[in-house]
């Protein structure tokens, strides 16, 4: 394939016009990437930030908005890319306030193995999800300037949100997930 | 799962005559299909009842006050505009309530009837002293969702979020079995798991709950419920807060208190209700009546925070009823 085009054989076709004639056959395309380069690292950079609002008296944390901004090479697909971040940011959020395995060390039973105890964030607890990509390829990665995207945006959602709790209540949560109940303890302590 | 048969009845005479031991009702099943998954129930029978018609929607007779039917659904009661006039306390309380799906299916007798979600008491693998050993697990262990106020030998909560709306109404329960009627209110009708009562409702062997009613006095209250969850939605009370008062020229008569999530039974404390009539629930009044409802709280190793959390739930729940 090039430029809007099938290339075979010398003969150049739209791909307008084979499509026209495709009727009920597929035509199916493979391509590959070069390997990484094996005398450089390829990193791929972001940073998140999160806003949040802590009710002092309840313990309750609000996360309002998180925007996570990443570099990972030219965005082969917008959509894809921005969902992955999206997906990320939400299961980070459970890790930082709901999500926790609760072990009895006597019975040494998981007393939570359940998704009624063990909490993953619900539809209405999801913040407005700012997502934005340098979009710059990296020319030294591949031939595609592309990098990854798998893990990337789970690991600075709670520790963003820690460190909002923080600013915002001037008290350091060292414990995740960040409960009503840790909240209280913390503030407790200070006051 | 063992095997077990299945009737549906079309009147309640007849549901009434099948229910005998061994036999479970079921209404919404929402609660009595994990009880059997799990294998805490172990029916021989069930009888399904949502096909008894006259069990299902509610009636408003002025001076008689209100009555819902046992067959309600909670979703039915939640989002209808005039019962939100009439009983706020009902649609606020059920706002929060499980999931929308859950709402759809769950009933208010099966609401009034669920029991306890401990997680040892719902680990088959457990044998707790609720389900006939011999101790209570969660007093010294997991108990963070625990009691913190008025347990004997099991700590567990009463999970409804019904239940204190509807005691913040005084409401009464109509019951009937094969053998006649009775009415208590639903006040009286939770337990304290102790000693020889192994259960957590007053509901005799053969009973079914056919209607709550709430006096016509009691609709005269404005109202508010207030429930503090570890996320957003699909949670079970940490603490939940109903409460109701006659606002006359800007101070409070009839005052209920009533908190979930805090006690094996719904929690009110009449001193308290009491030390807040004809008060002008200003900030002082109201702490000082949540200290009281607060005052013998044995918090466990890991449930403190509910103390704190209740103190502020009831003061601003009471604030908003003059805001």
């Amino acid at each position: 394939m090039e430029r809007g085009h099938i290339v075979s054989k010398g003969a150049r076709t739209p791909i307008s016009e084979v499509s026209k004639k495709l009727e009920n056959n597929t035509v199916i395309g493979k391509g590959s990437r070069w390997p990484n380069p094996e005398n450089l690292s390829i990193k791929t950079f972001g940073a998140h930030f999160a806003q949040v609002e802590v009710d002092t008296l309840t313990g309750e944390i609000i996360v309002e908005k998180v925007v996570a901004v990443h570099d990972i090479g030219r965005i082969v697909n917008p959509m894809t890319a921005a969902s992955q971040v999206q997906g990320g940011v939400i299961q980070a959020l459970g890790f930082a306030l709901t999500e926790e395995r609760v072990v009895d060390r006597s019975l040494g039973r998981v007393m939570n193995a359940d998704l009624e105890w063990y909490k993953i964030p619900t539809v209405l607890d999801v913040p407005e999800i700012v997502v934005r990509f340098t979009d710059r390829p990296d020319r030294r990665a591949n031939n595609l300037g592309a990098k990854g995207l798998g893990e990337p945006p789970i690991i600075p959602t709670a520790a963003a949100v820690a460190n909002a709790v923080a600013n915002a209540i001037g008290v350091r949560l060292r414990h995740v997930p960040m409960t009503p109940a840790r909240v209280l303890e913390a503030l407790a302590v200070v006051r | 799962m063992s095997l077990f048969s299945y009737a549906k009845p079309r009147a309640l005479g007849e549901a009434l005559k099948l229910l005998k031991n061994g036999t479970i009702a079921l209404a919404g099943g929402t609660d009595l299909v994990g009880l059997i998954r799990s294998g805490l129930a172990k029916p021989n029978a069930l009888v399904d009842l949502t096909g008894i018609e006259g069990l299902r929607g509610w009636t408003r007779e002025k001076g008689k006050g209100l009555r819902i039917g046992a067959l309600t659904s909670l979703s039915d009661l939640e989002t209808s505009p005039q019962l939100r006039k009439l009983a706020p306390i009902i649609s606020e309380s059920l706002r929060d309530a499980a999931t929308l799906q859950l709402r759809n299916m769950g009933t208010v007798g099966g609401n009034l009837l669920q029991r306890n979600r401990c997680w040892y008491f719902r680990d088959e693998a457990v044998p707790c002293w609720l389900k006939g050993g011999t101790r209570c697990f969660a007093a010294e262990g997991e108990n963070r969702y625990h009691a913190i106020l008025g347990a004997a030998e099991c700590v567990m909560v009463s999970p409804s979020d019904l239940a204190p709306a509807l005691i913040a109404y005084d409401t009464e329960i109509d019951l009937a079995s094969s053998i006649g009627r009775r009415s208590v209110k639903l006040s009286q009708f939770y337990i304290t798991p102790s000693g020889k009562q192994r259960k957590e409702h007053a509901i005799r062997k053969g009973e079914l709950i056919t209607s709550v009613r709430i006096p016509e006095a009691a609709l005269e209250r404005r109202g508010t419920f207030l429930k503090a969850m570890d996320r957003k939605a699909w949670s079970f009370a940490l603490v939940s807060v109903a409460a109701a008062a006659r606002i006359k020229d800007g101070k409070a008569h009839d005052v209920r208190v009533v908190l979930g999530g805090v006690a094996p039974c719904p929690w009110w404390v009449p001193a308290a209700n009491k030390l807040l009539d004809g008060s002008a629930l200003d900030d002082n009044s109201c702490l000082a009546a949540a200290d009281l409802i607060l005052a013998n709280a044995q918090p466990l190793r890991d449930n403190g925070y509910k103390v704190t959390l209740a103190r502020e739930l009831i003061r601003r729940a009471l604030r908003s009823l003059v805001a």
